[in-house]
Formats: structure tokens, C-alpha cells, sequence
């Protein structure tokens, strides 16, 4: 039996989300405040009975709420039902054959259909009309009293935030699966609190919260404290019987002998008390005898020691890193959880037990945080057993922000909270299989590429897809440079681009591989890339004679050439974002508003919207100091374009002796000098590339960081503001890709 | 396990054999023989085995439920009327219910449960079908005897009922079952 699908309504953040759940762990994935934490809450509020508070009803909710309470009538028509009013949980379970019916025969099963193996259990946390009716009236009441006082009316959001325990009621039932329409019919229900059915034998809840107890504080001794706990657990139920039993055993001898010893200890003051005794000496001797308690003495005396069993060298657990305490206190606590599962051997475990695990991250270094992801499916794995031998699986969700827990995690397991216009969706990245089935192989590479190199990318708030190591080694100069000249033109409206949380992924000229995922993810996304032109011609040998194909026509094949003479682009994902059927004419003239894309699921297309959240950068035509206009072909060419004074300053030095060897060694010199001397454009510069990530790296070496005193006009205030890389340019295209996302 | 039944009477011995193999077991014996105190030891033992899994114990009467419930309490030991017992197990599936007592109306073979008219498939909703002491078809209630056939049919019908009375119960004993067994 198990949890299939959760779904909440009205809760904090989760207006409307529904969560699918994996058969035993299920990865919770998302950015902060998008919902992780309110899905363990709501579990434990509805499953554990804690109570409800007024913030956990959603915002929009309780606008709601309040138009409601605001109308004159009665908010439904007459003949319509109540409309329902609070918060909602429901848990979709699936059971098969070999599940012990028992628990959830009993009055939980709604119908004997065979193929409907699904029961949903329904909590609620609720207004009905009654209680709606008693509140509206018992506000206007007070409201009338309060004006004959004159005083203030309160608000009608105060007076429920402060009397709503009232008149919310909690609802447990059993809703009627559907099998035909494979969805819930909430009108057909059995109230399991009525039919007085323990919900706890069906599901059991229990968590590990982030905010784990440990610390290094020598007194608390919390992983002492566990042990003892566990040791409570193992012999309250009967677990372990040989073990307990040699425990006890040996404590009566070591009572035995203590008891000698004390005799020895307490000599003196014995015989003073038998003195006083009187004549008799038997009648009234005093004994000091030793009564170890095996529960109180592992809390108060053990201490768990962590040492390398070689060196025979022990350190208290206070001597460990916090990190490693915090591991060690997790595997305590899901073995503690583990025996509580367990229950007493006077009832059986529930018949699923769910365990979340909040941020097992915290304190642990991305190393640990591996180890730990790679080591709980087995610890879990083993499960719980139940009377007859046969072990009861453990469903586990686990919450992160890891990227190492996800980079060692089955990719099929993550699930990823995503907030948008302030409502949480949960996805299954599963999901992207059946989106990207009939590309098989890119679903493939995509999962592995994600999972093994760039899970950051789950967490990032916008992400820049590039070509290679060149645009790699640039970019984060080029993000100082933009947020410099942002600053010096008090245009600083959004954070600094540096410090936005933003992934940059190389991907050469597949980013329409990612396509899939970007729209899954929705987060905003520059894509840059380069137009690649090419143009036809003829197929020569080395005599310069054209080639022939075998019927006699002339052999063509594709050249790369300058934008300018260029008839076609050999880039894959421009026609894949932009349409199959974009001329190459219109490709270079495409305004920024026309490269601003959002997904269009109907169709499966990418269409252009001004607040799509991708837009695709490759070069534009662009003017230079000298004011050419050009349109290049590659990063390099566009480069050299506009930076012909850079690279010149490189190539002679001022007493006009050659040092483009010693500057950019990287380029090939017969080109450097032609181009210095104005012989090339950029275009043959850039095929005198030799090894592109080193170039870039080369123009790292040859910036200039340039001083510039500013003061602020209106508080006199002067600074120094350091302008880094001021000696060249940012082509236009990369510059506006980087201002697109700059904003929010 | 087995060294706590030694204190146990031999018929109950050998029934617990049964119990451990598996198979089913008929007690028979005349009046004032001792058939009602060996079901208790029964229980009692059982339960000391096992004490999480649900025992059902079914009387003919409901002076036999009183009897049983006098001499054992136990929070997993459902001591009812062999009625009571079919009606709880059944009760809580409704739509099935419906069906049935539907299909059986139109039957028109069971008395006390004849209607003038033929009814829909449509005629119980949003009724609930319901046990009492005395018979109104129109309203879904029905009484002892219409439990009987119904519980029957729905037995018959739908073997996943059978499946969660066998989870639900580890052990059903029948007292008095020549009495069940004449009635249905």
C-alpha cells in the first residue's frame, strides 16, 4: 500500500497543489519559500492533530473568505451546495493484492469494484454553513455593540483571526475513488471520525525537522540522549530480547560487586550506626546496596565516543564537527522513528508509514550531504517488520536545497515545487519523460547531464545558456562590467547580476535539447548563441575542378562564411525556437521583442511574447568605434570587431615593437599583425583563433581595472568606484541578453 | 507458543492444531457439554497469541452475544448476531448495495422484497440503505431476514468483499451454526 498522490488545498502557499508521490522516496526539490516545509506541516497538522493557526489559511484564501462573509445572502444559490470554505488535504492510496486489507476494509474501502484499488482519505479543516452562519451573525452582533459603545468596528479578518477556532471544524472521511474518471467524487464520502475509525492504523506520520538537536554544547549530549532513547524504545517492545537480557544481566553483577565495594566505602560510618544500635549487633545493621537502573544509566552515563577503530584514539561526540553530529543524529533519529514505526507488540505498524525528512543538508558539507543520499535508500530499505516476518517498506520525502543530494539522487524520484503568481505547483520530472518521448535520447542525456553536472540548475532563479568555455570564462567579467556601468548610471533598479542567483550551462548549439526542461522550470532564461552562417558552393578538388555527383550535376556542400554572404544558418536550435520556416534575411534583422519567447503547450511551440521568460541571443549588426557596421559571425569575430583598439594596443606596443606574441599568444601573429595594420577585418582575425578558451583567458590578462572618483549630487558623498575590464567591450548581443535578465 | 496450550483441554488442542494448518473445524457436542466454554478458551488463547489480529465470534441470538462479551472482553474480539455481523461488513458499500437489493426487486422472487412497480437503476439515490427492525423497500430500510440474502449475493458477487473480511478477521467462529445454517 502506498501513498500515490497528495493534494492540498488553502494551505499557506499551497492554494492548489497537487504532489505525486514515488512508491518509497520521493525528492522534494525547490527554491526557498515555494512550499516545501508547508507540505510537511499540513501532513503533521491534519495527521498528528496539531492545531491550526490563522496564518496557515492561504492569502487568497482568506480574501475569500471575506467577500464571502461580506455578501448579503448567502454565498450559494439555492440550489447549489455550500461551497466549501478552508483547508484541504487529501491522500490518494493505492493498494494491490498482496496488502493486508484489514485496516482500510473497514468502512475506509467504498466500493467492491475489483479494478478500483484506490482510497482517498479526506481531511479537512472547515466552515460549514452552521458555523458560517454563527460567525456573520456573532460578528454584525459584536460590530452593533461596539457602534452603540462607540468604538471602531473591527475588522472582520481580526475577529476571525481571533475567534476562528470556534467555528472551523476538522473532517476525516473516506471520499469515493472514481475509477472511470480517475479522480475523487467529494459527494460521496463516510466520515471516519463518525464511524470512529483510527486513522493512524492506515497512515503514520512522522518527521525529522531541519532544525535538528544538535549541538556542541558539552552538557546536552543529545546522540547520549538518542541512545538511551533507543535503548527505552527496544525494551518497552519486546525487541531484541538476548541483548536487553545480557544488558540486565550484567548489571546485577556489577550491583553485586558495588555492593562489596560500598561495604568497604561505608565501613566506618556502618559501625558508628551499629553502635548506636544497641547490644543486638544483627538487628539493626545498615547496608549500602547498589541499584543500577539499565534505563536512567545509558542517558546520564554513556557517552558516544567517535574515534578510528585503529588508532584506539576516542573522542566525546562534542569533539566532532557539527556536520558529522548532525549525520549521526539523523541515523539515530530514523532509527528511533524506525521503532516508533514499530508500534508495541500489542498492535502492528501502520499500514504506511511515512517519513519526511527536512533538509538533511544542514550543517553537512557537500561531501557528507553525497554519503548521506547515497546511504538512506538502504537504510530505509530495510523497512519495518511486522509480526509474521515479511518487512513493511517505508515511504520517504525528503526536502533540499542540495544540489549534492540531488546530484546523487535517481532522477525519476525528484519532485519540484515551483511558485508562480504566489500559488506552488509541484512536478514530477518523470513527467519530462513522457514530454520528451519521442526524443528518447535527449531525455537521456538531459537526466544525466542534470543529475551528474548541473543540479544547481533546480535551484537557480534564472539561467544563461551558452556555446562553450569562451562565452564561460567571459561571462562573469562581462556581468561586473554591466553592473559597474549600471551603477555609474544610477540605473541599479534590480540586484546586481553577480548576485542573483544564476546557473550558466554550456551547451554548444543544443540548447533546444533543454527546451523541455526551461518551460518545466519556467525560470527565466537567456540563450546565447551564434548565428553561424554559411553559404553553397561548389565542390572543388584539388585542381579546382568541380566535383560531380554521380548523375552529372555539379557536387555542392555548405561553407561557413560571413554573415554578410551568408544564405543559410547551420545553428539547429535558432530554427528550433524560431520557427522551421525564419528566412536567414529576417534571422539577422530579428528585433529583441521577436527573440522574447514562452512556450505555447497547445501547439508545442515557442511563440513570441514580451513577458516570455526566453530569449535567444545571437549577433547583431553592430557599429564599432570606428563606425563600421558589421554583422559577425562568431563571439571571436564580434569580438575583434569591436575591440580593434584592444587588440592593436596588444600587437605593437607603443614604441611600435611587436607583442602580440607576449599578450595573446594564443593567436596566430601573421594574422595579428595584418589585423593591427587594418589588412583583415575581424572576420579572417577570428579564424586566427587558435585555442578559444585560452584566448578568453588571454583577454582576462589584458584588462584594465580603471579608477573612476564620482560624487553623488545629492549627498556630496564622494567615492572610488573601480572600473574592472574597462579596456574593451561587451558585443551588443551578449550585452542585451544580459540586461534582458538583469531585470525582473 | 505451543507449551502455553499444554494447560488447555484436549478438544481445544487439537482445534488450535487446525488453526495452525490452516483448515476449518467443527465443535459439536450435546447440551451442557462445555461447547461454549471451549470458545472461550479458544479466544482466550488466541488472543494470547496473537493479540493484534481481530477475532469475530457469531451468536444466533443476542443473549449468546451477552453471554460471551460476560465471560471475555478484548478491544480486537467482535462478539454479534450473526445478522449484526454480515450487516456491518456489508453496510459501508453502498453503491454495491444498491445494485443488488435493485436487481433483486426486480427479481420479484423474495418476499418482502416485492415492489408494484420496476425500479431503475436510479431508484435508491440519495438514500442510504439501511438495517432495521422492520421493512420499508421504498426507503432502502430492510430487516433480518432481506440482511440474509443480501449479504449472500454480495459475497458471491464481489470477491474483494471476501478478501477484506478474511484480512479483517484472522479467526471467525460460529456458535451455534446448525441455527445460521437452517435460516439461509
Amino acid at each position: 500500500m502506498r501513498i500515490s498522490e497528495i493534494k492540498v488545498k488553502n494551505f499557506r502557499l499551497l492554494k492548489n497543489t497537487s504532489i505525486q508521490l514515488e512508491e518509497d522516496l520521493s525528492l522534494i526539490l525547490g527554491k526557498n519559500n515555494c512550499g516545501k516545509t508547508s507540505l510537511l506541516i499540513i501532513l503533521d497538522k491534519f495527521l498528528n492533530d496539531s492545531p491550526f493557526s490563522f496564518d496557515d489559511f492561504n492569502s487568497s484564501f482568506r480574501d475569500e473568505l471575506k467577500s464571502y462573509l461580506e455578501l448579503e445572502d448567502s454565498p450559494n444559490a439555492s440550489d447549489e451546495p455550500f461551497p466549501f470554505l478552508g483547508i484541504s488535504l487529501k491522500l490518494f492510496i493505492e493498494y494491490d493484492e498482496s496488502d493486508d486489507l484489514s485496516n482500510i476494509g473497514d468502512k475506509v474501502i467504498m466500493d467492491l469494484d475489483p479494478e478500483n484499488k484506490v482510497i482517498v482519505l479526506g481531511f479537512e479543516y472547515r466552515l460549514l454553513e452552521g458555523e458560517f452562519l454563527n460567525l456573520k451573525n456573532d460578528y454584525n452582533a459584536m460590530n452593533n455593540q461596539r457602534e452603540a459603545e462607540s468604538n471602531q468596528p473591527e475588522d472582520i479578518l481580526s475577529f476571525i483571526k481571533n475567534n476562528f477556532r470556534s467555528y472551523f471544524t476538522i473532517l476525516k472521511k473516506s471520499i469515493l475513488y472514481d475509477n472511470e474518471i480517475e479522480t475523487e467524487n467529494d459527494s460521496v464520502y463516510t466520515d471516519l471520525l463518525k464511524e470512529k475509525i483510527n486513522i493512524g492504523n492506515i497512515v503514520n506520520f512522522k518527521w525529522i525537522n531541519a532544525r535538528r538537536n544538535v549541538s556542541n554544547k558539552d552538557k546536552e549530549r543529545s546522540l547520549s540522549t538518542q541512545s538511551a532513547k533507543i535503548y527505552k524504545r527496544m525494551e518497552d517492545e519486546d525487541i531484541n530480547r538476548t541483548v536487553i537480557d545480557k544488558f540486565k544481566e550484567a548489571l546485577t553483577e556489577t550491583d553485586k560487586k558495588l555492593e562489596g565495594i560500598y561495604g568497604e566505602i561505608f565501613n566506618e560510618i556502618i559501625e558508628d550506626v551499629r553502635k548506636f544500635g544497641g547490644t543486638n549487633q544483627d538487628q539493626s545493621s545498615i547496608r549500602i546496596t547498589s541499584t543500577l537502573q539499565h534505563k536512567e544509566l545509558l542517558e546520564d552515563n554513556t557517552t558516544v565516543v567517535y574515534g578510528s577503530g585503529d588508532s584506539g584514539v576516542e573522542l566525546p561526540e562534542n569533539y566532532n564537527g557539527l556536520g558529522y553530529m548532525n549525520l549521526i543524529s539523523m541515523i539515530f533519529e530514523i532509527k528511533i522513528i524506525l521503532h516508533e514505526f514499530q508500534k508495541s507488540k500489542d498492535s502492528n505498524p501502520a499500514d504506511i508509514n511515512l517519513l519526511f525528512i527536512e533538509e538533511p543538508e544542514v550543517h553537512t558539507h557537500p561531501q557528507m550531504q553525497r554519503i548521506f543520499i547515497k546511504n538512506i535508500k538502504s537504510l530505509l530499505g530495510e523497512g519495518i517488520s511486522v509480526r509474521n516476518g515479511e518487512g513493511r517498506k517505508l515511504q520517504t520525502l525528503i526536502s533540499t536545497h542540495s544540489a549534492h543530494i540531488v546530484a546523487e539522487s535517481d532522477f525519476e524520484d525528484i519532485k519540484y515545487f515551483r511558485k508562480e503568481d504566489n500559488e506552488v505547483n509541484s512536478k514530477s520530472l518523470k513527467d519530462l519523460e513522457a514530454i520528451y518521448c519521442e526524443q528518447k535520447n535527449n531525455y537521456k542525456f538531459l537526466k544525466q547531464y542534470l543529475t551528474l553536472h548541473r543540479s544547481d540548475l533546480f535551484f537557480a532563479d534564472k539561467v544563461i545558456f551558452i556555446e562553450g568555455d569562451t562565452e564561460r570564462i567571459l561571462l562573469p567579467a562581462m556581468m561586473k562590467k554591466i553592473d559597474f556601468e549600471d551603477e555609474l548610471n544610477g540605473r541599479a533598479t534590480s540586484l546586481p547580476l553577480l548576485s542573483q542567483n544564476i546557473s550558466i550551462i554550456e551547451v554548444g548549439a543544443y540548447s533546444h535539447i533543454f527546451e523541455e526542461f526551461i518551460d518545466f522550470v519556467g525560470i527565466k532564461s537567456l540563450i546565447i548563441t551564434d548565428i553561424d552562417s554559411y553559404k553553397i558552393v561548389f565542390d572543388l578538388d584539388k585542381d579546382d575542378n568541380k566535383k560531380l555527383n554521380s548523375d552529372g550535376t555539379e557536387k555542392t556542400k555548405e561553407m561557413a562564411c560571413r554573415v554578410s554572404d551568408g544564405t543559410e544558418s547551420s545553428n539547429y536550435s535558432l530554427k528550433y525556437f524560431l520557427g522551421e520556416d525564419i528566412g536567414f534575411d529576417s534571422l539577422t534583422k530579428l528585433p529583441l521583442i521577436e527573440r522574447t519567447l514562452i512556450k505555447n503547450s497547445v501547439e508545442n511551440v515557442w511563440e513570441i511574447n514580451e513577458k516570455g521568460h526566453v530569449l535567444l541571443q545571437y549577433q547583431s549588426a553592430e557599429k564599432n568605434k570606428e563606425n563600421n557596421l558589421y554583422h559577425a559571425r562568431s563571439f571571436e569575430d564580434s569580438f575583434f570587431h569591436i575591440n580593434k583598439e584592444f587588440i592593436k594596443k596588444h600587437t605593437f606596443n607603443e614604441e611600435k615593437v611587436f607583442t602580440g606574441s607576449l599578450n595573446f599568444p594564443s593567436l596566430t601573429q601573421k594574422k595579428m599583425k595584418a589585423f593591427a595594420k587594418d589588412e583583415i577585418d575581424s572576420y579572417e582575425m577570428a579564424e586566427g583563433v587558435g585555442k578559444k578558451p585560452a584566448f578568453a583567458m588571454e583577454i582576462l590578462l589584458n584588462s584594465k581595472t580603471e579608477e573612476i572618483d564620482i560624487c553623488y549630487i545629492k549627498t556630496k558623498q564622494e567615492r572610488t568606484l573601480s572600473h574592472e575590464y574597462s579596456n574593451w567591450e561587451i558585443p551588443k548581443y551578449i550585452k542585451e541578453g544580459l540586461q534582458w535578465l538583469k531585470e525582473d | 507458543m505451543v507449551e502455553r496450550r499444554l494447560g488447555l483441554e484436549d478438544e481445544v488442542q487439537q482445534i488450535f492444531k487446525h488453526k495452525d494448518n490452516g483448515s476449518d473445524f467443527l465443535l459439536s457436542g450435546g447440551a451442557g457439554s462445555g461447547k461454549t466454554f471451549s470458545l472461550v478458551e479458544i479466544i482466550n488463547q488466541s488472543l494470547l497469541e496473537n493479540p493484534t489480529d481481530r477475532i469475530a465470534c457469531i451468536t444466533y441470538t443476542n443473549a449468546a452475544v451477552n453471554e460471551i462479551e460476560g465471560r471475555i472482553q478484548h478491544a480486537n474480539l467482535i462478539v454479534s448476531t450473526i445478522h449484526k455481523f454480515l450487516w456491518d461488513n456489508i453496510k459501508s458499500f453502498q453503491i454495491e448495495l444498491k445494485k443488488v437489493l435493485t436487481e433483486l426487486i426486480n427479481e420479484k422472487t423474495h418476499k418482502g422484497l416485492i415492489l408494484s412497480e420496476h425500479v431503475d437503476s436510479d431508484f435508491f439515490t440519495g438514500k442510504t440503505i439501511q438495517y432495521k427492525e422492520y421493512v420499508l423497500i421504498k426507503e432502502g430500510i430492510i430487516s433480518h431476514d432481506e440482511i440474509l440474502i443480501l449479504a449472500n449475493i454480495m459475497f458471491e458477487k464481489y470477491p474483494k468483499l471476501c478478501r477484506i473480511v478474511q484480512d479483517k478477521f484472522k479467526l471467525i467462529l460460529i456458535d451455534e451454526y446448525q441455527d445460521s445454517v437452517t435460516r439461509c
